[in-house]
């Protein structure tokens, strides 16, 4: 329930427009945000502002008349509803007596389309943070890829514990036997020789300090 | 919130909660949440619940825990003073759940 300025009834009025609009409670449909209930928060919210629903109508054919109507019809094959809602509270009879509901309709032939448009809504205008929309919703309209962290933040639970763990020592480099780098034959051997020579020191003492890190 | 629980839990590193005290704090503040209701913002609230979660973090000594509470304390302090002013000190569960999931949500992409 979140109470609306005066900056943010303004940019209602502007997502709505070419909305049909009805003084009356949301028909049959679907959900597409968590719309919790409680009575007391509801009647408070009542008391100063009006209740208002989207509802968007598939309606892909264009065979609806009357789009208040049509959801309580039969849902179409591809869709698992006719119409889909927006709402701060999930519709009750006993709300009829308390508060005044206004539903705005709009017809939709793509069903991501209606969906994407009420996802819209609820984060943009609403400031519904998208975790609380229904994750089918957040799949279907593409909004996993435009913020994959509303769908899943394993990734970023990878990246906090990587972040914060030391990072691994590195693995002392294999000291190759004498013989080895002789076989090498990249002249390292002959280096070593030399060095050696130079310093003064023992050959393979003089390869373990050097390889030591 | 999808998998909340398993950031909650990467937050019960106590390596993570040294590093990342705002997230670690938005989490715990998330997690108490009534379900309905209004909810008096209050810091000091929140002492228990940090305390409580802590002893559940293994190997830690006493001075550990009391850096950790010192800095997962100022984490909540900050985050009660911003929600106070967008939502007001007596807020409902519901628009509290709102705005502190949007906070935990911009921590979050901050990782990403």
């Amino acid at each position: 329930m979140t109470p609306f300025g005066p900056a943010r009834l303004e940019e209602i009025r502007r997502f709505l427009s070419g909305w049909e609009r009805r003084e009356a409670p949301p028909p049959p449909g679907l959900y597409v945000a968590a719309a919790g209930y409680h009575r007391k928060l509801v009647e408070d919210y009542c008391a100063r502002y009006h209740l208002i629903y989207l509802v968007a109508v598939y309606d892909r054919d264009g065979a609806c008349q009357d789009l208040y109507r049509c959801c309580s019809s039969p849902p179409l094959a591809d869709a698992p509803s006719r119409c889909f809602i927006f709402g701060d509270v999930e519709w009750r009879e006993e709300l009829a007596e308390k508060c005044r509901v206004e539903t705005y309709l709009y017809r939709f032939s793509d069903i991501r389309d209606a969906l994407k448009t009420l996802l819209e809504f609820g984060i943009h205008v609403k400031g519904i943070p998208c975790t609380e929309f229904n994750i089918d919703v957040l799949r279907v309209t593409g909004w996993c890829d435009v913020d994959p962290i509303c769908c899943d933040v394993s990734a970023v639970k990878e990246k906090i514990i990587e972040a914060t763990t030391p990072p691994k020592q590195p693995q002392t480099p294999h000291i190759p036997p004498d013989d080895a780098s002789e076989e090498a034959g990249d002249g390292c051997a002959e280096l070593m020789r030399r060095a050696a020579e130079a310093l003064g020191a023992d050959v393979s003492l003089l390869r373990r300090c050097l390889c030591r890190t | 919130m999808p998998h909340i629980d398993v950031l909650f839990e990467a937050c019960k590193k106590r390596e993570v909660a040294a590093a990342r005290p705002r997230l670690c704090a938005l989490l715990l503040m998330y997690k108490h949440l009534p379900k309905g209701g209004v909810v008096y913002l209050r810091t000091t609230a929140y002492r228990t619940p940090v305390q409580k979660w802590l002893e559940g973090i293994s190997g830690l000594t006493g001075e550990d825990k009391r850096v950790l509470t010192q800095k997962l304390m100022k984490a909540v302090g900050e985050a009660v003073a911003e929600l106070k002013k967008e939502v007001g000190g007596v807020a409902s569960a519901v628009n509290l759940r709102r705005a502190i999931l949007r906070r935990l949500l911009e921590e979050l992409r901050k990782l990403a």
